[in-house]
């Protein structure tokens, strides 16, 4: 609604805006066309392009329709790319306030918390960052009336999802599964409880395009334990791990459940924390006890394409946290020692992890093991709070 | 080095201008050519910007290389781009020519701005662009935008 309304006041001012453009512009071609002809169409073009690559997403994907030549140029990679690099603002949402990991420069998202658009919701908590879009549901604490939407931060539109087939208080687990590539619609994945004992799931698909929920019949499977954690969409198939067993994947074009095991060497304890994320196209996976109380050596680990196991991608070494932040680590204690997620770089150099350490948000890089806190949570009862991973600005999918 | 050589350019329409090295070495495109140029590059020819935008730029420059960390830098940039639509399309095809990429960013995104919430129609107008598709890829097109627009 809001785009609606920003777009027709716009439109009776530019009417007569629109002349003198026009007329600069014809001005200009007239000048050039004193030069060389081929040097000057090229040099406008790269003028144009100049101004295109600043133009918000929502103004890109409807110039689309000018005419054949711009759709080819918006939609071309190197355009999108240039537009990427310029427009996009990763960062985190510490509970529904989004904190850019680049705190200097201005979010180019132009808002900050959530809430602002689910108003007279209550309860609203953001379950999964998937791609530019984030999943969210309102009436967290009453699992009967909650409600799941799918929110776009950058067009700042809203679409509710319809209620599952059966008894919404058997819903156990929400995923939502969406990438650039197959833009022209997502899915959400509903795992369901089908008995009370919580042996037997049932999992239910619902899509964008047909805004119905299917019911993958052939998928009735049991677990020893119950499914409720954040899942994590990843190569086409929706990752979770139960109780940090064994993990199952849902792949969702052939709706086969796969188990992964852990990494090697790794026992399944219900003292493990875990991370799990992706970032740029990678998997990524973080085991740690919280009994640790001496040297802090993490492993990253990264999931290989094809599925068939994890490997190292980095040992992170987090001795030096406790004498950069000393107030946080009293008592040398790692309590209150989360990994929030692991963000890969444009260049390698500059990936970094972000932890959450009593309340305070660090980025730490990966390479040159620098640390910059970020932000400060006003209260650190992180029950409260959904750290939804990284969030990168929608970037819009380019055919 | 504290250096008082002053530089003259000279725009399409004859008309020139001196300023200090320094404030002329903001656009990348004279600094290449003084460093290319020779000994006797005191004078250096813009024929791609008229006196009237030349002078806007010269303006801009001053500004960012002698109080670069002040505190009305934003406000002034602000300001500077609220001028008439044309003289900001001269100052962008300017900030162009002469490689000057802070004004450059700033005038294209002032641009930007004005365009986006322009319609397709608008678009074509203003660029003299016609309208290549036919009717069933325009509802194609139409189409696949829908999906972000979560109708």
């Amino acid at each position: 609604m809001v785009n609606t309304r920003s777009r027709s006041r716009s439109r009776s001012r530019s009417r007569s805006r629109s002349k003198t453009l026009k007329t600069s512009f014809s001005q200009a071609s007239i000048e050039d066309s004193d030069n060389q002809s081929g040097a000057l169409i090229d040099s406008n073009k790269d003028l144009l392009s100049e101004i295109l690559v600043r133009l918000p997403v929502t103004s890109i994907f409807r110039f689309k329709s000018v005419s054949k030549p711009w759709r080819l140029f918006l939609s071309n990679s190197n355009f999108t790319r240039w537009h990427d690099k310029l427009s996009k603002s990763p960062g985190i949402f510490a509970g529904n306030i989004y904190v850019p990991f680049d705190v200097e420069n201005q979010s180019p998202l132009g808002f900050h918390d959530l809430n602002f658009y689910f108003h007279r919701r209550h309860g609203v908590r953001i379950l999964q960052s998937c791609n530019g879009l984030l999943l969210c549901c309102s009436n967290w604490w009453n699992s009967g009336s909650r409600k799941y939407y799918v929110f776009n931060p950058t067009t700042k539109q809203l679409a509710i999802i319809p209620s599952v087939i059966g008894d919404p208080k058997t819903i156990c687990f929400m995923a939502l599964a969406f990438h650039l590539t197959d833009c022209a619609q997502y899915k959400v994945v509903c795992i369901r409880a089908l008995d009370l004992r919580g042996e037997l799931y049932q999992i239910q698909i619902y899509s964008s395009l047909s805004e119905k929920w299917k019911i993958s019949i052939k998928i009735e499977f049991t677990v020893r334990h119950p499914v409720s954690c954040q899942g994590v969409y990843w190569n086409g198939a929706v990752y979770w791990a139960p109780f940090y067993r064994d993990f199952l994947y849902f792949k969702i074009d052939d709706e086969k459940l796969h188990t992964l095991p852990l990494p090697e060497g790794l026992m399944s304890s219900h003292e493990l924390a875990m991370y799990l994320g992706e970032s740029r196209g990678h998997l990524h996976l973080i085991l740690y006890t919280n009994r640790q109380e001496n040297s802090r050596c993490l492993n990253v680990y990264e999931m290989l394409c094809d599925h068939s196991g994890w490997f190292v991608k980095y040992e992170l070494q987090l001795d030096e946290l406790p004498g950069a932040f000393p107030f946080m680590f009293c008592l040398t204690s790692w309590k209150d020692f989360k990994v929030i997620d692991v963000v890969r770089g444009d260049k390698e150099e500059d990936t970094f992890v972000v932890l959450k350490v009593r309340g305070n948000i660090i980025t730490y890089n990966v390479h040159d093991k620098s640390f910059k806190q970020i932000f400060t949570l006003r209260s650190n009862f992180s029950e409260s709070f959904s750290y939804s991973g990284g969030f990168y600005g929608a970037s819009p999918c380019f055919h | 080095m504290t250096s008082s050589k002053t530089i003259v350019l000279r725009s399409s329409d004859g008309a020139t201008f001196e300023v200090d090295e320094a404030v002329a070495l903001h656009s990348l495109m004279i600094k290449h050519r003084i460093e290319t140029g020779g000994a006797d590059s005191t004078t250096i020819d813009v024929p791609e910007v008229t006196g009237n935008t030349l002078s806007k730029v010269i303006e801009y420059c001053k500004k960012h290389v002698e109080a670069p960390n002040s505190d009305d830098l934003k406000s002034f940039d602000t300001d500077f781009v609220k001028v008439d639509q044309a003289v900001l399309c001269h100052l962008a095809k300017a900030s162009y020519y002469m490689n000057i990429k802070g004004l450059l960013d700033l005038s294209s995104k002032t641009i930007a701005d004005m365009f986006k919430g322009k319609t397709v129609e608008q678009i074509r107008e203003t660029f003299h662009i016609k309208n290549d598709f036919t009717p069933e890829e325009e509802e194609e097109l139409r189409k696949e935008n829908s999906w972000n627009l979560f109708v």
